[in-house]
């Protein structure tokens, strides 16, 4: 419709101070007797009939959904609203906007709905229907062909987190089958933490502290919270998830607590919740908490309150504590553990490297002064923040992972880690350790997936790479690791592993990240266009993303609302834990089948059917899987029967205490010692110490054992791009989708505006005003989207939320940079397939643009 | 005579984080209302681009002031406004109808479109400062929040309400949110200055809102209302 000015309106109007708006003033009577009381209790009309789902998308929530349907079709969807909605009891666990638009989403336009197979070239979208039977028969014929001519390693599954089915999803169906056929290629890390693992592996030593800091609860106890990157309200939307957690701590915090938030983009965690906006540069975390602590050591403040605490706990503060480190490291017993003696340098000391002294001497001290000029936060602003450190009782410090996806971004979060050590009170109840905060989880049984018997994996974001040079790759160049590595790398000698071939076949289901959610889209479209090397892509999903258009066969799944499944409340629901029982009264569109059934009927053309479903239907398993479920929560009631089960459809419990990282270690660190190779928090990484020593770097990267800021590649500092592309670029999580879910849904396009956020500074550089088109480009490609001019963001900065579809331009419209332009406006169209120098991790908010009207 | 019975919303604006989950509630159940012929399995579910019964403003400003090392200083803020129909108790929109098709129901107060009397000539559009009446193009009918009535019925809350994420919505009898709420902060921007109209909306104020009618800021999301 023709939009007036709302804003020029509200002018006019204006004529005095402002009034109540309300129509009777003066009266207060509690209620009105007349009117019904007013609830949020579900009408179910006799036409409908309403079963449980879930929205089972990779936000960290799995939120419930109530789907009512009328002759199989959706009528409505709605959050539920069972309960009288006592926060930390029972609460609703209400769904976002995302969850709230699934009907759209079920019946949009690129539904896929039967089997396809390729008939133009790869990756130009032509595909021809063909018979469930046809998909299978061609399926299972490359992988015995692949399987004979290079092995099961050529054969690979991605990531894909776009339908976390309890039962059907990805990894329980389809490495259950390829298991049962030689086994597979898999992935460790994911697109999401690869850079927080490596760097809690290397603070803290275990993969999974990475996320057991204290519960977001706790931040009720704390007198200062200061979050870097942290952004829940925008990443975890759910109504009983941790954005709400977040926020209700805050509520019914009594300690005067000030919060601090430090992000290159004012969120929408802060909107009057943040007492102090740090607007950082992106990629320069590590040089403002440098600074930070500079102030903390230097002021003495460290000395007085700090030192034992650093002495007992932490390796690596100062000379005299890795000489001790060097002198037990050579003692252990472990010969493995006792060879990283000799990369042990004490002179290599935290506090010689931000006072500038020692083998730091010619690079000088860490000041505010130094950093401001980086970070762009001011000098006051830093001396400000390490005043309020230094005052807290219960600070309370984390780092979400936006910090890590950066190149060297594991340095960063380590950084972070290590200004919660110099406080010197993790344990506390009121402290965090840096970490991402612990949330509850509804254990629940899954089906088992059996053993591959290939037993090395790859780093997920280098699936491209290995297939065009994976016979290459080994543990010390490109970060191939031993299945046995589990999550203490410290632990085991990863250096000898080695991929024996490139990758020949891959399996991509519910994800988007073959072309669109992985780095570098125009080099990754051309590497899986060229059909000598990966010899076949199969696809899975529900809908024709940039992604599936890779297909050579291309399947149909059957939607969250069109399955009988389950589900727990997922990785990041806060503090409350919950299953839904998932039932469905819907046709599913076209053809579209389960994973479960697509991979039991590939498994029959493999002569391993039996073996795979063990004479179950989906019914069976799921009937048998809650009576394990069942079993597995004896704090909960749960009917008998699957069927009551299902027709009750949630369960939920609240967790019964809040956790505190490192509570157990602080009272008694020999009792319970750290994965690390000390055995303690590693201010000093004795285990990157080694990798340092004995990896094969690309050019450009580094590893170090202490935390540091490094100028990197595409920074703000990089003397190589800053002139031809002045703009930093970092992507964000968009409210308008969950990566890069739900981008089909024109009600949440129209809801959330994609454009990328400009500075007013940039904007009027450009002559660029609120809504413009405009190109966006560097040596990577061009895109071309809206812009939306805001103070929100820092100056020399532009923000783009990820996870848009790439769509190049159809009549080949070339852009500045020489590539075709894409118009569909995906952020990976200019991010760099860099691994990142430990995790080989994904570095996709280090980015530097040119941005010009279009 | 019976003294009207006015329902309004409440709106707590320390609580929005402007996720969008009530224009989300809201559009499908708009859909469901002004489409219910549309053979969604085979078309898709209507979009009804453009037509938002309940909206959401961005409002944000704030200064950055440039240091000579290259480090900024600034006072940047934002907050957000959800905003449906206010349901006035003396609504302008119901005046200003050459057609008489906007009414003003007189058990609830919920102001709502007779379709079939409205002659689709945006007077009350035009006239409303809150931007309620949204014309549904393709029929040439205004339409707008109706305080999901039928809902009201039924003892229900609005479907915005009831999908509230953050708890920042309510709904019920003016007697009854002041009861529960108070009168509340006043109007904040982007809104007007209260007028004539008498809306029935009671807001809390976030700690960045600035006054109604103020200039200190900027609806941020013009594309997104």
């Amino acid at each position: 419709m023709e939009r007036r000015s709302f804003l020029k309106m509200s002018a006019a109007m204006s004529c005095a101070a402002s009034v109540v708006g309300c129509g009777s003033s003066d009266t207060r009577s509690s209620s009105d007797p007349e009117k019904p009381p007013v609830t949020t209790t579900d009408p179910q009309p006799a036409a409908e009939v309403v079963n449980w789902s879930a929205c089972l998308v990779n936000c960290g929530s799995n939120c419930p959904l109530k789907v009512y349907s009328k002759d199989g079709v959706i009528t409505r969807v709605s959050s539920e609203h069972e309960t009288a909605d006592t926060y930390g009891v029972d609460q609703q666990i209400r769904a976002c906007p995302r969850g709230l638009s699934m009907r759209q989403r079920n019946y949009a336009p690129d539904r896929l709905t039967k089997p396809m197979k390729r008939v133009g070239p790869r990756g130009e979208g032509q595909f021809v229907a063909i018979t469930w039977d046809e998909a299978f028969q061609e399926i299972a014929a490359k992988i015995q062909q692949v399987n004979q001519d290079y092995g099961p390693e050529a054969i690979y599954c991605h990531y894909g987190t776009g339908a976390y089915y309890g039962f059907a999803n990805n990894k329980s169906t389809w490495h259950r089958l390829l298991n049962l056929t030689g086994g597979f290629l898999n992935h460790h890390w994911d697109y999401s933490w690869a850079g927080v693992y490596a760097a809690c592996m290397a603070s803290y030593g275990y993969q999974w502290d990475s996320i057991a800091g204290s519960s977001l609860s706790e931040i009720a106890n704390s007198d200062l919270f200061v979050g870097f990157g942290f952004n829940p309200n925008e990443i975890r939307m759910s109504g009983s998830g941790e954005g709400y957690d977040f926020v209700k701590a805050l509520e019914s915090n009594q300690q005067n607590i000030q919060v601090y938030m430090v992000d290159p983009r004012y969120t929408d965690s802060m909107r009057g919740l943040e007492h102090h906006w740090l607007a950082i540069r992106p990629g320069t975390d590590a040089a403002l908490i440098e600074a930070v602590i500079y102030q903390l050591i230097h002021s003495g403040w460290v000395n007085t309150n700090a030192k034992s605490f650093l002495d007992t706990y932490c390796v690596g503060f100062d000379k005299a504590s890795l000489e001790q480190a060097k002198r037990d490291i050579e003692a252990h017993p472990e010969p493995f553990i006792q060879q990283h003696a000799q990369y042990i340098d004490p002179d290599d000391n935290y506090h010689d490297y931000i006072l500038g002294l020692g083998k730091y001497a010619a690079q000088g001290a860490r000041t505010a002064t130094w950093a401001a000029a980086i970070c762009g936060v001011t000098e006051t602003d830093i001396v400000a923040l390490a005043d309020a450190i230094m005052t807290a009782q219960t600070p309370y410090i984390t780092a979400g992972a936006g910090i890590s996806r950066h190149a060297n971004g594991d340095q960063a979060t380590r950084a972070v880690y290590t200004l919660a050590m110099m406080t010197g009170k993790i344990g506390r109840s009121g402290v965090n350790s840096g970490a991402m905060p612990r949330n509850y989880g509804f254990p629940m049984a899954k089906m088992p997936t059996g053993t591959n018997p290939v037993d090395v994996t790859i780093p997920v974001f280098t699936w491209s790479d290995a297939i065009v040079r994976g016979a290459s790759f080994t543990g010390i160049s490109d970060g191939v690791r031993y299945t046995a590595s589990g999550a203490v790398e410290n632990k085991v000698d990863n250096n000898t592993a080695a991929l024996p071939h490139n990758i020949k076949m891959v399996i991509n289901c519910a994800g988007n990240a073959l072309v669109n959610q992985h780095s570098d889209s125009n080099a990754t479209a051309a590497i899986l266009a060229d059909e000598s090397l990966c010899e076949m892509i199969v696809v899975c999903d529900c809908w024709m993303t940039p992604s599936a258009r890779y297909a050579d066969i291309l399947l149909p799944d059957t939607t969250w609302l069109e399955s009988e499944d389950y589900a727990n409340d997922s990785y990041a629901s806060g503090q409350l834990a919950y299953l839904t029982m998932m039932s469905s009264s819907l046709k599913p569109l076209g053809d579209a089948k389960s994973m479960y059934d697509i991979c039991s009927g590939i498994a029959e053309k493999l002569g391993v059917q039996q073996a795979f479903t063990e004479g179950r239907t989906t019914q069976q398993w799921c009937e048998e899987l809650y009576q394990q479920t069942r079993a597995k929560n004896p704090d909960v009631v749960m009917p008998e029967s699957y069927a009551e089960a299902q027709q009750q459809g949630l369960f939920r419990k609240h967790v019964p205490e809040a956790h505190i990282a490192y509570r157990d270690y602080i009272q008694d660190p020999l009792a319970n010692p750290r994965q690390t190779v000390s055995g303690k928090f590693e201010i000093y990484s004795i285990s990157l110490a080694r990798k340092a020593a004995t990896w094969t770097l690309n050019a450009g990267d580094l590893i170090t054992p202490l935390p540091q800021y490094v100028v990197t590649w595409d920074g703000f500092e990089d003397p190589a791009t800053r002139d031809d592309y002045p703009i930093q670029l970092c992507g964000y999580h968009t409210k308008g989708r969950t990566h890069s879910s739900f981008h089909n849904v024109p009600w949440m396009r129209e809801a959330v505006e994609d454009a990328v956020w400009l500075h007013p500074l940039q904007a009027q550089e450009r002559g660029l005003t609120t809504g413009d088109r405009v190109v966006v480009f560097n040596a990577r490609g061009t895109i071309r989207t809206q812009v939306k001019v805001t103070p929100r963001v820092s100056p020399g900065v532009a923000m783009l939320g990820q996870g848009a579809w790439y769509a190049p331009s159809q009549n080949q419209e070339v852009g500045p940079s020489g590539h075709v332009i894409d118009t569909g406006g995906c952020l990976n169209v200019l991010t760099k397939y860099h691994p990142s120098p430990i995790a080989k991790g994904n570095p996709q908010h280090t980015n530097r643009v040119q941005i010009q009207k279009a | 005579m019976a003294k009207l019975t006015h329902y309004g919303f409440y709106f707590d604006s320390r609580k929005c984080t402007g996720c969008k989950a009530c224009h989300i509630a809201c559009k499908d159940r708009m859909q469901r209302v002004l489409r219910p012929e549309t053979d969604v399995t085979q078309v898709g579910v209507d979009s009804l681009q453009g037509m938002l019964w309940r909206r959401v403003y961005e409002y944000g400003g704030g200064d950055w002031i440039a240091q000579s090392d290259g480090s900024y200083s600034q006072n940047v803020f934002a907050y957000y406004l959800s905003l449906g129909c206010n349901h006035c108790a003396k609504p302008v929109c119901v005046k200003v109808c050459p057609a008489k098709a906007m009414t003003k129901n007189q058990d609830t107060g919920l102001v709502q479109v007779d379709a079939d009397l409205c002659i689709g000539c945006n007077s009350c559009a035009r006239a409303c400062p809150y931007d309620a009446p949204q014309m549904d193009s393709a029929r040439r009918v205004m339409t707008k929040c109706d305080g999901c009535a039928e809902r009201l019925e039924e003892g229900l809350q609005p479907e915005c309400v009831a999908a509230c994420p953050l708890r920042a919505l309510d709904f019920d009898t003016m007697e009854n949110l002041q009861a529960k709420y108070g009168l509340g902060d006043g109007h904040i921007a982007p809104l007007p200055v209260p007028a004539t109209m008498t809306p029935n909306l009671i807001i809390k104020a976030s700690r960045h809102a600035q006054p109604a009618g103020s200039g200190n800021g900027r609806v941020l999301n013009p594309a997104e209302v």
